[in-house]
């Protein structure tokens, strides 16, 4: 009885056992959720084998009948030594396996313990080496699910840190900021995973504080924008995490603006800043939140610059302004000043009569404020679209811009008086001014420039060409208005930065050149020559030996004397100065009037060295706008072509070709100046086409140069020449007049000159 | 079983292939001086499309792996079942007895 009770209790609890598993294998592919027929089959029938296994037991108990009874339990006395021996038995066993589960369990314990810290320290020491290398790779490429799987969450949580950290220092460019977040993204997606979805609070914070600080610093450029929408679309992941970003960004503002302290929250900010398609995705995530704030989201009224503007020049307090700076000034300042007062008053009464006038250009304001406006093509377009009365107060905003300009004036006329004497001899010994032109503080933005020397007329005492000295204040202002104001860019800061450097520079250079110059010469007759000569400031801006000749001041072996002398200097001091790219031409323009000498080697290598300082692009800044050499040659071009027409009997519907073009003053750097592809000999004359076609000029010439481009470029490369270097010149510029000869001769029989017989520059 | 095994391999292997064009086509872009914005934004959204991707397939190659080792588990059930089943043929029926 008691044999087959135990056997039944055996296997009852055996099958219990059975059941318990195969439900926690059940419960835990439904949890995973992921279980197929073939699985749930295999699990039902494994139920039912159970089931039947149980029914048969059932069937063997049976409440009725008394237990079956094996042969063995008839005899008591067995029966007696069966169950001393079993208990006997099942105690040792007991003990037995009592003491010997504990030892074992203490042993394995004890060694899983171990292995688990070697593993764990081994595994640890493999992440952080991977997490090292990872960050050293963080910038060039994108991280893969393979690179931070094998990290653990201590090293991938360092990762995260020092990843942070690499963005926000600053070193890093944007296209690595965009890789870095990137990084971020993905190293926290992973985090994310292995610890749960958690929106860190602190992150959050950090990258809507990244945000603010790139919509209040900079003028946002496409890096920006890119690494903005990094951030945005990293939080646009999930709709719970950006709703809560939203939340975070709403909580974010700054007090700025240009004349005005503005109230400007972050994602009025960022709605303004994103642009296009970032934009629109913005403003849809935007319309996609839960919370009706941000739904809804309405940006507070501004006080805009123009509308304070045009309650200024409504009032007429501008006209005020001006005029009374005006009459602090006195003379030609106190005439144009009233000259703006008048025309403001006419841009209170009748703003659209206004735009008009001023389109027509009969308004008197001065030149340049004019000029200004109409040279940044973008302020144009835009000013042409708008209505007008916006056109009435954009243009008012440009009145202002020389408004706070003159303000400004008052305190560069102090400084002016305090200035050095050298600074007031500069107009007239004129001397000097190349080497200011030589140290870049002459140039620069030549917008800005021509506007603060219009804005000197307020001020003749200040010296108009006392030279950077005195322009870079006003520069660097100009820059920064510029910077600040809609349309410039943050490019003008750094340019008004080097404005005031190479002022700086320029000014003790200028100061010791005319130091030991004028104990050469005398300088109180070199005045006074200047004075009855009649030169105007424009006449002093040349080379110094044309100047000396200018002046006629001593014998030719003198001014020869003085023109070497002053030229070595200039050579000696340009070492040490910045250079621009009009100075770069003087030293291209006196390299070739002493081929060979001495002088036209240091002037080639100042060149050679220029075009290295500028990073190998023949750029000039324009206004705040960089320019190529070609555009800028091309802006030089427009001012004489009319007379070339003339020369080359080019009529209406004709065109004044470019033999060499200008483009490759960018193609090919320093193989020609400006100057040498402007001249008549580089000209050609392009007839009037039947049907207007431009077979010739738009078609053929372009082929041929097309193909000698593509040639050049690959000699280029095979011989291994150096952009800039001298042999890489030397080999362009041979290679494009060459060029330039097999075109004449295959195609002069159809330029303008040659059909009308007129002197030609081509053989 | 074996064509969602086929699958995750499958997966992976595309996806890896993808990750290295994505890499060579971002190594190229971002050499110029002057990236392309659209471009970077372009290669910035494969990447996060990516990274989702081979989360999915880890998840499901993880999947697999539980499912394997449940089916395991399974025929062992299956074989204690067994034995015990033999064990219950033994039995003297109870009522016949």
């Amino acid at each position: 009885m008691g044999g087959f009770n135990m056997e039944l209790d055996f296997l009852q609890s055996e099958l219990t056992s059975l059941e318990s598993d195969l439900q926690t294998l059940k419960d835990a592919a439904i949890l995973d959720g992921v279980i197929d027929d073939e699985e749930k089959a295999d699990i039902d029938d494994l139920e039912q084998v159970i089931a039947a296994a149980r029914r048969k037991i059932c069937g063997a108990v049976s409440e009725d009948a008394p237990p079956p009874m094996l042969a063995r339990e008839l005899n008591p006395r067995m029966m007696e030594h069966d169950a001393a021996v079993q208990s006997a038995e099942a105690k040792m066993a007991v003990e037995h396996s009592l003491a010997r589960s504990a030892w074992d369990v203490a042993e394995e314990k004890m060694k899983h313990a171990k292995e688990e810290a070697k593993k764990a320290a081994r595994i640890e020491a493999e992440a952080a080496d991977k997490a090292a290398k990872l960050l050293d790779e963080a910038t060039m490429r994108q991280f893969g699910i393979t690179d931070l799987s094998r990290l653990t969450p201590k090293a991938l949580k360092k990762l995260y840190g020092e990843l942070k950290d690499a963005r926000e220092s600053g070193d890093a460019s944007w296209p690595q900021r965009i890789a870095l977040s990137g990084n971020i993204g993905a190293v926290k997606g992973v985090l994310t995973a292995l610890q749960g979805p958690v929106i860190d609070k602190d992150d959050m914070k950090a990258d809507a504080k990244r945000l603010l600080s790139i919509v209040q610093e900079h003028w946002v450029d496409d890096g920006d924008e890119a690494e903005m929408m990094s951030i945005i679309e990293y939080y646009a992941e999930t709709p719970e995490s950006m709703e809560a970003f939203f939340l975070e960004l709403d909580n974010h503002h700054y007090w700025g603006g240009i004349f005005d302290v503005n109230y400007t929250p972050l994602i009025t900010a960022l709605k303004e800043e994103l642009e296009g398609g970032n934009g629109r995705r913005f403003v849809k995530l935007m319309n996609e939140a839960k919370s009706e704030r941000i739904k809804n989201y309405e940006d507070p009224e501004e006080v805009t610059f123009g509308g304070v503007l045009w309650d200024d020049v409504k009032t007429g307090a501008a006209a005020r302004r001006i005029a009374a700076f005006g009459k602090g000034f006195g003379g030609a300042a106190w005439e144009t000043a009233k000259g703006i007062g008048a025309a403001l008053e006419m841009l209170a009464d009748d703003p659209v009569g206004f735009a008009k006038a001023m389109a027509r250009g009969a308004i008197n304001l001065p030149g340049n404020v004019v000029k200004f406006f109409q040279s940044m093509p973008e302020r144009w377009q835009e000013f042409e679209q708008m209505t007008p009365e916006e056109q009435a107060k954009a243009i008012g905003k440009i009145t202002f811009e020389a408004e706070m300009l003159i303000t400004d004036l008052a305190g560069v006329k102090a400084a002016a008086k305090g200035a050095s004497n050298f600074v007031k001899n500069i107009p007239e010994i004129g001397i000097p001014t190349p080497a200011l032109a030589v140290a870049g503080g002459g140039r620069m933005t030549a917008s800005a420039g021509e506007m603060t020397i219009d804005l000197a007329r307020f001020a003749p005492d200040a010296g108009i060409v006392a030279g950077g000295a005195i322009l870079a204040p006003e520069l660097s202002h100009m820059s920064k208005m510029l910077d600040e104001s809609p349309g410039g860019s943050s490019g003008k800061a750094r340019l008004a930065d080097a404005a005031a450097d190479g002022a700086g520079t320029a000014a003790s250079s200028a100061e010791d050149l005319f130091g030991e110059f004028s104990k050469r010469r005398d300088v109180q007759a070199v005045r006074t020559d200047m004075q009855d000569l009649g030169l105007s400031l424009e006449d002093i801006n040349v080379t110094p030996e044309d100047l000396l000749k200018k002046i006629g001041k001593g014998t030719p072996a003198e001014i020869e004397d003085a023109a070497t002398f002053l030229r070595e200097k200039l050579v000696a001091k340009a070492d040490e100065m910045p250079i621009d790219a009009d100075a770069l031409q003087s030293f291209d323009d006196l390299a070739s009037r002493d081929p060979g000498g001495v002088l036209a080697n240091r002037a080639e290598d100042m060149v050679d060295s220029g075009l290295d300082i500028r990073g190998g692009r023949g750029q000039s800044v324009d206004g705040g706008k960089i320019k190529s050499m070609a555009e800028e040659a091309r802006g030089e071009f427009d001012n004489v072509r009319n007379g070339f027409a003339k020369d080359l009997g080019v009529e209406k519907g004709g065109q004044v070709h470019h033999a060499i073009e200008l483009t490759v003053l960018d193609k090919f750097l320093g193989a020609f100046t400006k100057a040498e592809l402007n001249k008549l000999d580089n000209m050609r004359g392009i007839p009037n086409e039947l049907g207007n076609l431009s077979q010739l000029h738009g078609s053929k010439i372009r082929e041929f140069w097309d193909r000698h481009y593509a040639i050049l470029k690959k000699q280029i490369e095979d011989k291994g020449l150096v952009q800039g270097s001298p042999e890489f010149r030397t080999h362009s510029r041979a290679y494009l007049l060459e060029a330039r000869k097999e075109i004449d001769y295959l195609l002069g029989q159809f330029f303008a000159e040659y059909r009308k017989g007129l002197p030609r520059s081509f053989e | 079983m074996k064509e969602r095994d086929l699958l995750a391999k499958n997966a992976a292997d595309r996806l890896s292939q993808l990750r290295d064009a994505e890499g060579k086509l971002r190594a190229e872009v971002i050499s110029e001086t002057r990236p392309n914005k659209n471009e970077v934004n372009a290669l910035n959204r494969i990447q996060q499309k990516l990274f989702k991707a081979e989360m999915l397939v880890e998840r499901l190659k993880m999947q697999l792996r539980k499912q394997k080792d449940r089916t395991n588990e399974r025929l062992g059930i299956r074989a204690r079942l067994e034995a015990l089943a033999a064990r219950i043929e033994e039995l003297p029926a109870g009522k016949d007895a």
